[in-house]
């Protein structure tokens, strides 16, 4: 019989900031009007890389808010947060224009959320061993909904050699809802 | 009743210096260069998603061939098109050569997802990367590539510039 290749990774528990999150009975979780979201027990060590599949919506009032989510990883409830220690490259496609930009930052990233009439982003977030005690590789591909349909993907290392085994999600301004599901890839 | 769309799928042979098949069917690479992977390609998948989480030895990137009964095609028959993000440098390129090249590497942190659409079947098939690399910190380089003759393939050939250690996993999905 085959090996399933993806697994669903239920959290052990949550944490957020907000109106309510909660893990659905299939590892899924839902939030709602939050500013962040943490992820506990999501990597383990029978598995070196994750997906994070995300729909989300920023609860902005206004079409032109627009903001990425951030993230960092975790590690038994406590975020990562060392200075300059995540990098990002970014490429973006709004209509005919084309750009990239990098910069080193205290976070990662999670995928952009727009506001756009209650339309969903949509986020893919690949990790490369976030649990294994070296560095970390991301990669977001986003569907964002900023008039209408934009490209806003980024490539992100973390470069502490340290195990984690959770994922924080923030925003900085109004707050954002949707549904996730964390996988592990089987090996 | 629900099915499983993802199947990790165990190679029937790798050969190259430092691979060995855990048992679930993953490779674990560990000072290699060369890696043939052998019957991981069949007709009960057109589909298939390949992982590789690895770290060279030094800056350098990925050579790639379809193969069959663990060799490489080798002809000039792999176009390639690459759409890459260095800061604020975009650009892209597209070249045929006897392989498909992708994704510089640095010495640590890096991984991608590579599609490839219907090896298994005799006609042309196409592939897709998504990477995530480490070069000047992060960079983007992305591939769709394609191979132009119509034959079965059940593996693949691949080798780098430099040694390197990680995992590479192939899944197939269903059908």
């Amino acid at each position: 019989m085959p090996t399933n290749g993806l697994v669903v990774m239920t959290p052990t528990s949550i944490a957020y900031s907000g109106t309510s999150a909660s893990i659905n009975a299939d590892g899924s979780v839902d939030f709602s009007a939050v500013t962040s979201l943490s992820l506990n027990g999501v990597f383990t060590g029978d598995y070196d890389n994750y997906m994070i599949t995300m729909r989300m919506e920023h609860n902005a009032t206004t079409a032109s808010s627009y903001e990425g989510v951030r993230a960092r990883l975790r590690a038994s409830g406590t975020d990562n947060s060392t200075a300059s220690s995540y990098t990002g490259q970014f490429i973006n496609a709004a209509s005919t224009t084309v750009s990239g930009s990098r910069a080193s930052y205290d976070f990662g990233f999670a995928g952009v959320a727009a506001w756009n009439a209650n339309k969903h982003n949509g986020v893919q977030l690949s990790l490369f061993g976030p649990y294994l005690a070296q560095p970390t590789a991301a990669r977001t591909t986003t569907i964002s909904a900023y008039l209408g349909g934009e490209i806003y993907d980024a490539a992100w290392t973390h470069n502490q050699s340290v195990s984690y085994d959770g994922l924080t999600m923030y925003v900085t301004a109004v707050s954002f809802t949707g549904l996730l599901t964390v996988f592990g890839f089987n090996q | 009743m629900a099915k499983n769309g993802l199947h990790l799928i165990t190679p029937t042979s790798v050969s190259g210096t430092g691979l060995s098949i855990t048992a679930n069917g993953s490779v674990t690479m560990s000072g290699a260069q060369y890696m043939t992977i052998n019957g991981v390609f069949t007709g009960d998948y057109d589909n298939y998603m390949i992982i590789i989480h690895a770290d060279p030895a030094s800056l350098t990137s990925w050579n790639m061939r379809v193969a069959s009964g663990g060799t490489g095609e080798n002809g000039s028959n792999y176009t390639v098109q690459s759409i890459y993000a260095d800061s604020t440098t975009v650009g892209g390129n597209r070249t045929t050569t006897s392989y498909w090249q992708a994704n510089y590497m640095d010495t640590t942190a890096n991984g991608f997802i590579w599609h490839l659409y219907g090896p298994y079947l005799a006609q042309p098939t196409a592939m897709r990367i998504v990477d995530a690399g480490s070069r000047n910190g992060a960079y983007i380089n992305d591939h769709a590539g394609t191979h132009s003759l119509s034959s079965s393939y059940d593996g693949l050939y691949v080798w780098a510039g430099a040694t390197y250690s990680g995992r590479l996993a192939v899944y197939g999905l269903r059908k």
